[in-house]
């Protein structure tokens, strides 16, 4: 649609050198995280109820540093990011245990877990999560950049409090 | 044809000032939209309703997610 909108404008006697088309649109602004306004604003996105700041490593970890992490932690897993904080695997605990002491986060995580964008609706994922007897989802932008997880309890005390 | 930007120069633009069109249908902004944006649907796109605009600033239009 945008594409024709900013053609028309050219053929309204725009200078094409001003008009300019945001190809990824409205979706991606949202999946961003970005400032939005309009009747739905109060709807909680996924993104807004997330912890930011969950046990993360890079890929060279050592798995005792990242045992040390996970034993002072609310968390059962570790996200493995690269410096951008791309998330690009995933450590359980249980793979920890049976880990040569040597190893590293990359030989022990599980690559390309699941994520889900930012502007997901939080009541929706509350739904989504309970019917797979999940308890959390790693939000990330639609680059792949960790926003944060989503705890499936926190969202839905919080959306209780709302309803309130 | 127009410059297809992305999320970054779009960043740029609006920075230095540029007008942001949505071009969906007038219950969908109401619903959610880019913050200082304009509506003005695809459909209703003529002379008389890009009156508002600056013709000598950047505009940026975009819907849903291109298509």
């Amino acid at each position: 649609m945008s594409p024709r909108a900013a053609c028309r404008l050219e053929t309204l006697g725009f200078d094409p050198g001003l008009v300019f088309d945001y190809t990824l649109g409205k979706a991606d602004w949202l999946a961003n995280g970005l400032p939005r306004e309009g009747e739905t604003v109060a709807i909680l996105y996924a993104g807004e109820v997330v912890d930011a700041d969950p046990p993360t490593c890079p890929l060279d970890t050592p798995v005792a540093a990242i045992r040390q992490t996970l034993d002072s932690s609310r968390y059962g897993f570790c996200l493995v990011l690269t410096a951008d904080r791309i998330v690009l695997g995933r450590v359980r605990r249980s793979a920890l245990d049976a880990a040569h002491a040597s190893a590293t986060a990359e030989q022990v995580m599980e690559p390309g877990p699941s994520t889900v964008r930012f502007n997901t609706r939080a009541e929706d994922l509350v739904q989504r999560l309970a019917k797979r007897d999940l308890k959390t989802a790693v939000v990330t932008t639609p680059s792949g950049c960790l926003v944060g997880v989503f705890h499936r309890d926190d969202a839905a005390a919080r959306l209780g409090r709302a309803a309130t | 044809m127009a410059t297809g930007i992305g999320l970054a120069e779009l960043k740029r633009l609006l920075d230095e000032g540029a007008q942001l069109v949505e071009v969906l249908p007038a219950a969908e902004y109401a619903e959610e939209h880019l913050p200082r944006a304009i509506n003005i649907p695809l459909k209703e796109l003529d002379a008389t309703s890009v009156e508002p605009l600056d013709r000598s600033r950047a505009v940026v239009v975009y819907c849903s997610d291109g298509l």
